[in-house]
């Protein structure tokens, strides 16, 4: 009888220490999965929105609008020679929770994270929905995007008091 | 003991049996009784002869035996303590003074020395015994280790390892999910003028897309540009 709890003993140690391991791994490659479920788990994402004014009075992008350079150097943009920050925003936008955002133009923007879906975080796809209203409460737009986490999203073509043209790019990140 | 069966003392002139030489060859007559066989042998020549006789066969076994036990020490260590210990019951036995208890702790000698000396040789000896002891526990805990183990790898999900490891060759599939994809319109609802939708790819790994939808109005598209 002893003989037999020694060799259960034995088997057990064995598998134990078969086991552990394997199930160490196992949570290892959970984890490392569990980025991708913590991402399409993502219950906000930051998002910077930048409001430009385009013109050809004068010359060069503002300072300001650095990650957006190169962009607005390419078609549509490259029509106007100057580029003006005009208001940046920076806001948390909850997960399926409409951020409403009042524009200097007197527009209304609404921006709802739909959620988020992907591998690495870099690469994270979001799926955002935008609705655009004019200052009479107007709607002029709505639509949804997927991009990848920092990609921007450009919407223009409005005029501007004073001369130019209005527009507003947004840009989010899943943290 | 004597040839009559008893180890009484003899009556003067009365004979000796072999096994009477041969005790008191071997030293293990009584003294009275020891005295006695002297006296007889003193008048005997032939017993003399005989009792010298017996003393040389005596000294070959012991000789022979003796050798023996060396050749089995040097040719089976083994042996050696088993040969001390069967040493040390025959003198036991032989001087049938010393003590049970004294015996028994010189039986259990070596095996306390062994354990109570300590160091590395002593450590590693126990480890040894244990395994000797434990053998058939030994041998079923690695054959059961094997068998998980096969059964590990037979069945075990090994692609999500692969994936989680850092440094190895990501899959192609994997690798074509994390490749960064331009900007999709997935709707677009424009409710006055009309919409273009332009992407702008990312120049570098360092870069981001873009989509851009452009909003034209009707006025816009309507005016007539110069002919």
């Amino acid at each position: 009888m002893t003989g037999f709890r020694s060799a259960a003993a034995a088997v057990a140690l064995a598998c134990a220490v078969l086991v552990l391991p394997a199930g160490a791994g196992a949570a290892y490659a959970q984890g490392e999965g569990g980025k991708d479920g913590a991402q399409q788990a993502a219950t906000a994402a930051d998002c910077h929105i930048f409001e430009i004014k385009a013109s050809n009075e004068g010359n060069g992008v503002d300072p300001e609008l650095k990650p957006l350079a190169r962009k607005l150097k390419k078609p549509p943009f490259s029509s106007w020679k100057a580029f003006k920050l005009l208001k940046r925003h920076e806001k948390k936008v909850e997960r399926m929770k409409a951020l409403n955002l009042g524009l200097v133009t007197g527009s209304k923007l609404a921006l709802l994270f739909r959620g988020a879906s992907g591998g690495q975080p870099s690469k994270t796809r979001l799926r955002l929905t935008f609705t655009l209203d004019d200052k009479n409460g107007k709607r002029k737009l709505d639509g949804t995007i997927n991009l990848d986490s920092g990609d921007y999203s450009l919407i223009g073509g409005d005029s501007i008091e004073g001369g130019g043209t209005y527009i507003v790019a947004v840009s989010c990140t899943v943290p | 003991m004597s040839g009559q069966g008893s180890h009484g003392p003899k009556q003067p002139g009365k004979s000796f049996s072999d096994a009477d030489l041969m005790m008191y060859a071997d030293g293990e007559l009584p003294a009275d009784e020891a005295r006695a066989v002297a006296d007889w042998l003193a008048a005997e020549p032939a017993a003399r002869l005989k009792l010298e006789s017996l003393r040389q066969v005596g000294e070959a076994v012991r000789t022979y035996t003796e050798l023996e036990t060396d050749r089995a020490e040097v040719e089976v260590p083994a042996f050696a303590d088993m040969w001390s210990r069967i040493e040390r019951r025959i003198h036991a036995n032989g001087a049938g003074q010393r003590a049970p208890a004294r015996a028994a702790a010189e039986d259990r000698e070596p095996v306390r020395t062994r354990r109570e000396s300590g160091g590395p040789a002593g450590w590693w000896g126990g480890v040894r015994r244990w395994f000797e002891d434990h053998r058939g526990h030994v041998l079923t805990g690695a054959i059961s280790a094997g068998a998980a183990c096969a059964l590990m790898l037979a069945l075990g999900p090994t692609g999500e390892v692969q994936i989680a490891g850092e440094g190895k060759r990501p899959d192609p599939v994997q690798r074509a999910v994390l490749a960064s994809q331009p900007p999709e319109v997935e709707d677009l609802e424009v409710y006055e003028g009309s919409g273009t939708i332009l992407t702008i790819e990312p120049e570098g790994k360092d870069d981001s897309g873009a989509a851009v939808i452009w909003i034209s109005s009707d006025q816009e598209q309507n005016r007539e540009g110069p002919i």
